[in-house]
C-alpha cells in the first residue's frame, strides 16, 4: 500500500515537474523571439486610440501618490490618456491626494464609490471605473504600480498589432526585492512565474493569465463580458478564462514592464496567497465542476494544471512528505530503492536550474546570493506553500458548505517606496 | 511435406543429423531397446500384503531396464499373470507360508527368474540349487569377477545359503577382519538368487550393476552426473548465487537450480515473492540462459508456521501423516478398526486424499504459474525435504515428466526415503523419470562433508551408469562449492546432465514447457495466465513502472543538462551585448 502510494504520489510530482520544465523551454524559447515582435510594432502617428487607465484605491494613503506620479511620466499622447483613479470607500488620505492630482492634471479622473456601489472589492471599483471611462483600450494598475513610462505604450502598440489578442500583459517586477528575504524570494517567484507560465504558456498554447495589473484589454470585449465578475476572488483568471471563450487570445509582452511593492512580511504574504489560491480553486469549481460552459477548449490546459497544481501536485508533494517522515520511525518496506534518491536530486536540480534559468533572462538577477536564495527557497518557500494550499482549500470548503460570502482581502502596502526604487 | 525432392532431402538430412545429435547429447538412461522387450513381473510376501517401502525399492531398480513392471502379492497371483513375462522376479521380504498353488505356479515359466529373501523354498524345484540356512551379518561385497574391488556398504544382514556345485556366485560379502565370504547373489543358469530381504540404494549398488546382466542390457560406462543448487527461494544473497553460476559457466557444466517462489517468514508470516528480488530474479534468469535448469522445488517450502526451506510442504511432519487438513485444522487420522466395513474407510481415505490433491495442485499451478510469469521455466519437480505421498506422486506426474532428489516410500514415515543408484522410472511414480540425488549433501558443520560424498561416489560408481548427483546450499559460500565441483569434477566417466537436453514436459492450467533441440520450449495461454492471479499482471506492471520512474529520472536529469546549457547561453550573450 505504502508503496502504491509512493509510486502516484511521484508520478503526480514528476508530471508536475516535467511540465513546468516543458513550460520553462517555452519560456527561453519566447525570449529568443520576443525581440523580432518588438521590432515589429507600427503605429501612424495619428491613430494612437485612447487609453483609459483604471486603479482601485482603497485605503491607499501610503502607496498612490507615487503611482500617480508613474502616470503622469508616462511616455503616451496625453490627449488620448485617461487615467481614472477609484477611491474605493477609502477611509484615509486616498480621496484626498487623488483629488488633488486630479485637478492639476486633466486626463486624471477621480471616482468617488459610495454605498451601495463602494467597498465590493476590486472587481466592482474596476466595474465603476469602467463606468466612468471612455477609452477603447481599458488598462489595468494595481495601486502599488509604478509602471516604466514606455508601460502603456508597449501594450497599446501590442494590440493594435495583433488583431487576435482580446487583451495584452505586461511584466512586473518586484519594487523592494532587496527588502529582506522573503521579498528576495518573492522576487524570484514572480520572475520565474512570468518566465515560465506566463512566457512559457504563451510561447506553447497562445495562453497567459492576466495577473490583475499592467494589462490592456479591448473595451469592446470588457463590455461584451458585462465587465468584471464581482463575486470572483481572484478576478483576473476569472477574466482571462471569459476572454479566452470569445475566442481570443492573451498576449504577453515583457516589455511592458511594471513596478510592484510585495509583501514584506509573512503574515502579509500568507492572507494575500491565501486570496489568489481561493481565488483559482473558485475558478476550479465554477467551470471544472460548475455547469459554466467552456468555449474555448484551451482553457482546459490552464484549468486542468489549476487542478493539478492545487490537488493532484501538492496532494502527492504531501503524501511523499508523509510517507518519508512515516518510514522513518515504522520501516514501511518500501521497494523503489535507489530511483528515490535519484529522483531526489534530480527534482532538486530541475528546481534550481530551471528557476537560475528564468533569473538569467533578467539583467542582474542571477547573482551568487540569488543562487543561494534558490537552494534555501526550495527547503523552505516552496514548502510553504503546500501548508498555503492545505490551509486555502480548507477555507474554500469551509465557504462552500457554509455558503459564506466573498470577503476582499486588501493587501497591506508598506511605506518608503522610493529608498527602495533607488536602491533596485 | 517439400514440393521438390531437394526439399525432401534436404529435411531428411537435417533429421538424421538431429536424430545423431540428439543420441549424442542424451545422457544415458534405460537402453531403449530393452525397455520395449522385457516384459516384469515382481510376485512379492510382504508384512501386510501391500505394496512398501521394499517393493519400491526394487521397483526403483527394475524400472532402469523396463517400464513394463507389474506387482502382484503372492496371495492373489495367478498363472495367467505369467503370461508373456520376461523377466519374473519373486521378493519374500517376510518369512510366509505361501499358497500352495506355487507348487505348480512356475512349471510352464521358463525365462529368467530372480528370487530375493525368503521362501525360495517354496517356489517349486526351481530353487533346488540354493538351500537357506542362518542369517549372518556383511559389511564389505564385491563381485567375484572382481576379487580385488571390494567395498564397503552399511552393516546388513544376508541370508547365508548354501549352493549347489553347478551354482555361480556373483557377489560375495563379508565382515571386516573375517576371512570366510558369503555369497549375496548367485545364479543357475537363468535362476538368481538375491540372499537379502531388505533392498536399498546404498547396499543395492551391486545388485543393480548385475540386473544390467540379467537384463541383458549394454548401457554406456558413463555415470550420469548432477550438481543442483539448492533451496533458492526470494530471500537469497543474489551474490553467491551468481558467483557460483558464473563459475559453473566458466567450466561449462549444466547444472540445476531448486527454486521456491516464496518465502515465508517463520515469525511474522509474511511472504516474499521473486517480484521483490528484482536482483536475485536477474541472476536467476541469467542462469537460465546458460546452463542452469530450473527445478521446482515446493511453492513455499514450508507449512503451518515453519519456515522457508526448514519447513515441510507435502507432508504433515508434526502428525507424520500426508497433509490431510488445513494448517489450522487438527485431525486425528482413525484407522481401518474405527470403521464398520472396509468400503467406509476406503471412502474415508479417498476423501482425505481428495483433500491432499487439491492441495498439492493449487500449490504446484501457482508455483509453475508464477516461475512462468517471470520468465523462470521449471523443468522438473523436486519435493521440500524430498517428503509427499505416494498420492501426492502421482498429482505431480500429473505436472512434471522428470522428478529430481530422493523419494519418500512410505506413507506411514517420511523418514522412510531413499534413493536408487541409477535414472529410473519406477511404476510407483506414474510414469515419471527419477533423477536420484546420491551423494547428499555439504553438511554446514561437517568439515568432512565433501570427503564423505566422495566416498558415496565411490560406491555408485560400481554401478555401470550409477548416478553421481549431490546438491549444494549457496549460502554456505562460493569457496566450499569450488571445492565441492572440482571434487567432482575428477570422477571418472562422469557426463553432466542437462535437463534441456532431455526430453521432458511441464503442465499447468495455462502453461505449457517442453524441450526441443536443447532449448526450452513454453507454450504459454497469456491471457490466461494474467488473469489467474492478479499477482501476474501486477508484476508486470510494476516493472514497467520501475522503468518509467528510472526513465523519469533520466528526462529529469537531460532537462537539468538542458537548462544549465540555456543559463550559459543566456549569461554569455548578455556578457557579449553589453561589452
Amino acid at each position: 500500500m505504502a508503496n502504491l502510494l509512493l509510486y502516484i504520489s511521484l508520478f503526480l510530482i514528476w508530471y508536475m515537474l516535467f511540465y513546468h520544465a516543458f513550460l520553462m523551454i517555452g519560456g527561453f524559447l519566447h525570449l529568443l523571439k520576443d525581440g523580432k515582435f518588438k521590432k515589429g510594432l507600427k503605429i501612424s502617428l495619428g491613430s494612437f486610440p485612447k487609453v483609459s487607465i483604471l486603479i482601485p484605491a482603497h485605503n491607499e494613503e501610503v502607496v498612490i501618490e507615487d503611482t500617480i506620479k508613474s502616470m503622469i511620466q508616462l511616455n503616451y499622447p496625453k490627449d488620448k490618456l485617461e487615467v481614472i483613479v477609484i477611491n474605493d470607500n477609502s477611509s484615509d488620505l486616498t480621496g484626498a491626494i487623488i483629488d488633488s492630482y486630479s485637478k492639476r492634471y486633466p486626463f486624471i479622473k477621480a471616482v468617488h464609490t459610495k454605498p451601495p456601489n463602494a467597498g465590493k472589492g476590486k472587481s466592482g471599483a474596476l466595474n465603476q471605473g469602467l463606468k466612468h471611462s471612455t477609452g477603447e483600450i481599458i488598462a489595468v494598475y494595481d495601486a502599488d504600480n509604478t509602471p516604466e513610462p514606455n508601460a502603456i505604450l508597449y501594450l497599446v502598440l501590442g494590440l493594435c498589432n495583433d488583431k487576435n489578442a482580446g487583451a495584452i500583459v505586461g511584466k512586473f517586477r518586484v519594487v523592494n526585492a532587496n527588502q529582506n528575504i522573503l521579498t528576495r524570494l518573492i522576487n524570484i517567484e514572480t520572475l520565474t512565474f512570468q518566465w515560465l507560465a506566463q512566457a512559457g504558456r504563451w510561447f506553447w498554447f497562445k495562453m497567459t493569465t492576466i495577473p490583475g495589473t499592467n494589462f490592456a484589454i479591448r473595451r469592446t470585449i470588457l463590455e461584451e463580458l458585462g465587465g468584471w465578475d464581482e463575486k470572483a476572488l481572484s478576478e483576473d483568471t476569472e477574466l482571462s478564462i471569459r476572454v479566452y471563450n470569445l475566442g481570443y487570445y492573451i498576449r504577453f509582452f515583457p516589455s511592458a514592464i511594471t513596478w510592484e511593492q510585495e509583501p514584506e512580511n509573512l503574515k502579509v504574504w500568507w492572507k494575500q496567497r491565501t486570496r489568489w489560491a481561493r481565488g483559482n480553486l473558485y475558478v476550479i469549481f465554477k467551470y471544472l465542476f460548475g455547469l459554466n460552459k467552456l468555449v474555448n477548449k484551451k482553457v482546459f490546459i490552464d484549468l486542468f494544471y489549476f487542478l493539478f497544481t492545487y490537488f493532484l501536485f501538492f496532494g502527492g508533494v504531501l503524501l511523499s512528505h508523509i510517507i518519508f517522515v512515516v518510514n522513518l520511525i515504522v520501516d514501511l518496506k518500501l521497494s523503489i530503492g535507489m530511483v528515490s534518491y535519484v529522483l531526489l536530486i534530480t527534482g532538486f536540480l530541475l528546481f534550481v536550474s530551471e528557476v537560475c534559468l528564468a533569473l538569467s533572462m533578467e539583467r542582474n538577477q542571477l547573482t551568487i546570493k540569488n543562487f543561494w536564495t534558490v537552494v534555501f527557497m526550495y527547503l523552505t518557500y516552496s514548502q510553504m506553500w503546500i501548508f498555503l494550499v492545505i490551509y486555502s482549500s480548507f477555507l474554500e470548503m469551509k465557504r462552500i458548505v457554509l455558503r459564506q460570502e466573498v470577503k476582499w482581502y486588501k493587501t497591506q502596502r508598506f511605506k518608503s517606496i522610493e529608498k527602495q526604487k533607488q536602491s533596485v | 511435406m517439400g514440393n521438390s525432392r531437394g526439399a525432401i532431402n534436404k529435411s531428411s538430412v537435417l533429421f538424421v543429423i538431429a536424430t545423431v545429435l540428439i543420441f549424442w547429447l542424451n545422457v544415458p538412461t534405460g537402453s531403449a531397446d530393452i525397455k520395449d522387450e522385457a516384459k516384469v513381473l515382481v510376485i512379492y510376501t510382504s508384512r501386510d500384503g501391500e505394496i512398501d517401502e521394499y517393493q519400491r525399492s526394487l521397483d526403483m531398480l527394475i524400472s532402469h531396464f523396463t517400464n513394463d513392471v507389474t506387482f502382484i502379492s503372492s496371495e492373489e497371483v495367478e498363472k495367467n499373470d505369467l503370461r508373456n513375462v520376461t523377466h519374473l522376479f519373486y521378493y519374500g521380504q517376510v518369512n510366509a507360508r505361501l499358497p500352495s498353488t506355487f507348487v505348480t505356479l512356475f512349471d510352464d515359466y521358463s525365462g529368467t527368474f530372480v528370487a530375493i529373501g525368503y521362501n525360495s523354498d517354496q517356489l517349486g524345484d526351481k530353487f533346488a540349487f540354493v538351500t537357506p540356512l542362518h542369517e549372518r551379518e556383511v559389511n564389505q561385497v564385491n563381485l567375484t569377477s572382481n576379487k580385488e574391488d571390494v567395498f564397503d556398504v552399511i552393516s546388513q544382514n544376508i541370508i547365508h545359503i548354501e549352493v549347489t556345485e553347478d551354482t555361480e556366485i556373483v557377489i560375495e560379502g563379508k565382515k571386516i577382519g573375517d576371512i570366510i565370504s558369503y555369497p549375496i547373489l548367485v545364479k543357475n543358469e537363468n535362476h538368481y538368487f538375491y540372499a537379502v530381504d531388505s533392498i536399498s540404494s546404498q547396499k543395492s549398488i551391486l545388485f543393480g550393476e548385475i540386473l544390467h546382466d540379467i537384463f541383458n542390457a549394454n548401457h554406456d560406462a558413463k555415470h550420469p552426473a548432477y550438481i543442483r543448487l539448492e533451496d533458492i527461494h526470494p530471500l537469497v544473497d543474489p551474490e553467491n548465487v551468481r558467483q557460483i553460476a558464473e563459475i559453473l559457466k566458466e567450466k561449462n557444466i549444466p547444472y540445476m537450480v531448486a527454486v521456491i517462489p516464496v518465502y515465508t517468514n517463520p515469525i511474522t508470516g509474511e511472504k516474499h515473492h521473486f517480484s521483490n528480488s528484482p536482483e536475485l530474479l536477474k541472476v536467476l534468469k541469467e542462469m537460465q540462459k546458460d546452463g542452469g535448469s530450473i527445478v521446482l522445488h515446493g511453492y513455499t517450502h514450508q507449512f503451518r508456521e515453519s519456515e522457508t526451506g526448514e519447513g515441510f510442504e507435502f507432508w504433515d511432519v508434526e502428525n507424520n501423516t500426508p497433509v490431510y487438513a488445513p494448517p489450522d485444522e487438527t485431525i486425528t487420522l482413525q484407522n481401518e478398526n474405527d470403521f464398520n466395513t472396509k468400503a467406509e474407510y476406503e471412502s474415508y481415505i479417498r476423501n482425505l486424499q481428495e483433500y491432499e490433491r487439491e492441495y498439492i495442485e493449487s500449490k504446484i499451478t501457482r508455483g509453475i504459474q508464477e516461475l512462468v510469469n517471470y520468465g523462470l521455466y521449471p523443468l522438473a519437480f523436486e519435493a521440500p525435504h524430498y517428503t509427499m505421498s505416494q498420492n501426492g506422486y502421482t498429482v505431480i506426474s500429473e505436472y512434471f515428466s522428470t522428478y529430481v532428489g530422493q523419494i519418500q516410500l512410505s506413507d506411514n514415515d517420511w523418514e522412510i526415503m531413499d534413493s536408487t543408484p541409477y535414472i529410473t522410472s519406477p511404476s510407483f511414480l506414474n510414469g515419471m523419470q527419477l533423477l536420484p540425488e546420491t551423494l547428499g549433501y555439504v553438511r554446514p558443520d561437517d568439515p568432512d562433508a565433501i570427503q564423505n560424498m566422495m566416498k558415496k561416489a565411490e560406491g555408485f560408481q560400481h554401478t555401470k551408469d550409477g548416478m553421481l548427483a549431490a546438491f549444494y546450499h549457496p549460502y554456505l559460500g562460493v569457496e566450499r562449492f569450488v571445492k565441492l565441483i572440482s571434487e567432482m569434477e575428477k570422477l571418472p566417466n562422469i557426463t553432466w546432465i542437462d535437463l534441456k537436453q532431455t526430453d521432458l514436459w511441464v503442465k499447468a492450467d495455462h502453461v505449457e514447457i517442453y524441450t526441443e533441440n536443447g532449448e526450452i520450449k513454453a507454450d504459454i495461454n497469456r491471457g490466461g495466465l494474467l488473469l489467474s492471479s492478479l499477482d501476474f499482471p501486477l508484476f508486470h506492471f510494476k516493472k514497467f513502472v520501475g522503468l518509467v520512474i528510472w526513465g523519469m529520472a533520466i528526462v529529469g536529469g537531460i532537462a537539468v543538462i538542458a537548462f544549465i546549457l540555456f543559463t550559459i547561453f543566456l549569461q554569455s550573450r548578455k556578457t557579449k551585448m553589453e561589452g
